[in-house]
């Protein structure tokens, strides 16, 4: 062959050479489509095929997550107030404390609502966080009772601080109701959460 | 006179290059060396040189319209042709045809417009070229075609008319060459054809797994189309769950940072001595910090240390003596230990 080729006249010779490799080139690209097209399919079928069995699964459990989904609404209805609460939420919060504080006998001095978003650097938060700040006069009793409530509150609610201060005596005017000797001065954060997505 | 080519591209003249092309190619078609046209071109069978038995098999080629059937020659003896051998330059091909004119027109023995001539190309070498040149008087040739159609009357087919050249022959032009061609590229066609089939058929066979398994990748793709399509709202319950328990997560991790201070306030009383009297009781976070007076805030300091609950007790400032009082006044700072918080 190789004989046969080098035998051949020149313009031969180099007509036969360049059709030999736009052959080869044109074999070379419909083999290498044929792979890519091969290795492709093959590649995507193996990723497609796990992805339809998970959505049969899906498909077999669906009631299944329609429960736990009821279930996780619940709790999470436990851990924060809705978003469709929006501002009022926490006002909401602060008319229930100031009512629970008076409930159990403490008088409220002052409160203020802070609100700020759960790590505020963070592109997608999840919750803005409801905080109260209290000023309350009352007994050690009176403040137990209250932070009992605060526990057993629905959505939870934490208190994030608390300063007891004993008042300072001051000399009773005439005619004036007398103090209480264990009436402390309370201030306190009580924090919740209410959901931002959704 | 110096006159452009109409081909140039940058000064450089293309048509020498379009004439080495045409040249390739007529040398792969018609080159002994190659191999195609004794493959593909029909025999030629002379006339004039059978023997009696053969007569039958003539008639029968001139009834043959097959493109491989043999061609019919008429051989013109060697007495009556005048061969002339030439020399060329190897680089010279490109003009072999003007070569052969030129030499007709200087060694012919006849006007040239009464010359018939063919040529064939003897000898190639790698640097030099040898033709044979065969030329008759027209009126001869047209006398011997004449005479070969009279033996082989009714034959629509031209007959071709061949120079004898010692033990080789060489084709005069304007005798049947142009039907010969046309038999050969007729073949050639037919040969390329069939060819191009079997090459198509091959890749047809070679694609046909990539076909099959890109065939079925798509209807996977399909039947995934229409699971989602299906499943549709189930993902969408799902995505709502998975999107439910992170918040929970998160609500949950939130509150675990923060410490339930009602217990912490009842273990502090319940240790605290009745000759210890608080002012100020403040809780930050898991950092409990408490002043007031006591008869001996040291030993006051010892039994929070030995109860086990705290860490980090310290008194930022020293116990001093309130005479006033007649007690010591205090200022402790402890962190609650996490795990008794429960």
């Amino acid at each position: 062959m190789k004989q046969w080729f080098l035998l051949l006249p020149r313009e031969a010779r180099a007509l036969l050479l360049a059709g030999a490799v736009v052959g080869a080139a044109i074999a070379f690209l419909w083999l290498s489509s044929m792979a890519g097209l091969l290795v492709g399919s093959i590649r995507e079928a193996s990723i497609v095929k796990p992805q339809i069995a998970r959505l049969l699964g899906y498909e077999q459990v669906g009631n299944e997550f329609d429960r736990v989904l009821e279930q996780a609404t619940l709790q999470l209805r436990e851990l924060s107030y809705e978003t469709a609460e929006g501002a009022q939420a926490g006002a909401r919060l602060q008319q229930s404390l100031r009512g629970f504080a008076e409930e159990y006998g403490l008088v409220v001095t002052g409160s203020q609502l802070l609100t700020e978003d759960e790590s505020a650097e963070e592109d997608d938060n999840l919750f803005e966080v409801l905080s109260v700040d209290l000023s309350l006069q009352g007994t050690p009793m009176a403040l137990d009772q209250f932070l009992t409530e605060i526990r057993l509150h629905t959505p939870i609610l934490a208190v994030s601080s608390l300063d007891l201060v004993r008042p300072r005596t001051i000399r009773q005017r005439r005619g004036a109701s007398p103090q209480n000797p264990d009436s402390l001065n309370i201030r306190m954060t009580v924090v919740g959460l209410r959901e931002l997505r959704r | 006179m110096d006159q452009a080519s109409p081909f140039s591209l940058f000064g450089l003249d293309l048509s020498q290059y379009a004439a080495r092309i045409l040249l390739g190619w007529q040398q792969l078609l018609w080159g002994e060396e190659v191999g195609l046209r004794d493959r593909f071109c029909p025999p030629v069978r002379f006339i004039n040189q059978q023997s009696p038995d053969q007569a039958g098999s003539t008639g029968a080629a001139l009834n043959n319209d097959a493109t491989d059937a043999p061609g019919l020659g008429w051989l013109i003896p060697e007495s009556e042709v005048l061969i002339r051998e030439v020399s060329l330059p190897i680089d010279g091909e490109i003009f072999l045809r003007e070569a052969v004119i030129s030499t007709v027109q200087s060694h012919s023995p006849f006007d040239f417009a009464e010359t018939s001539f063919g040529f064939r190309i003897a000898h190639r070498s790698p640097t030099e070229l040898t033709l044979t040149v065969a030329m008759v008087l027209r009126a001869t040739a047209e006398a011997h075609a004449r005479e070969a159609e009279a033996q082989v009357h009714g034959v629509a087919t031209p007959i071709e008319l061949w120079a004898e050249d010692g033990s080789s022959a060489v084709m005069l032009e304007g005798f049947g060459e142009s039907d010969r061609a046309q038999r050969y590229y007729a073949n050639l066609g037919r040969f390329a054809v069939r060819t191009a089939t079997a090459v198509a058929a091959i890749a047809m066979i070679l694609s046909l797994p990539a076909l099959w398994v890109s065939q079925h990748a798509g209807q996977l793709a399909e039947l995934k189309s229409e699971t989602q399509a299906r499943v549709g709202s189930v993902v969408a319950v799902r995505e709502e769950l998975v999107q439910s328990q992170e918040l929970n997560a998160a609500a949950r991790s939130f509150f675990e940072a923060y410490v339930d201070y009602g217990p912490w306030l009842h273990q502090v009383s319940a240790l605290t001595p009745d000759q210890v009297y608080f002012q100020r009781l403040g809780l930050d976070g898991s950092t409990l910090t408490v002043s007031g007076l006591a008869e001996n805030a040291a030993d006051y300091q010892r039994i929070l240390a030995e109860a086990g609950m705290f860490s980090e007790l310290v008194a930022p400032s020293a116990f001093t003596r309130d005479e006033r009082a007649g007690r010591e006044r205090f200022t402790l700072s402890m962190r609650l230990m996490s795990e008794l918080a429960e």
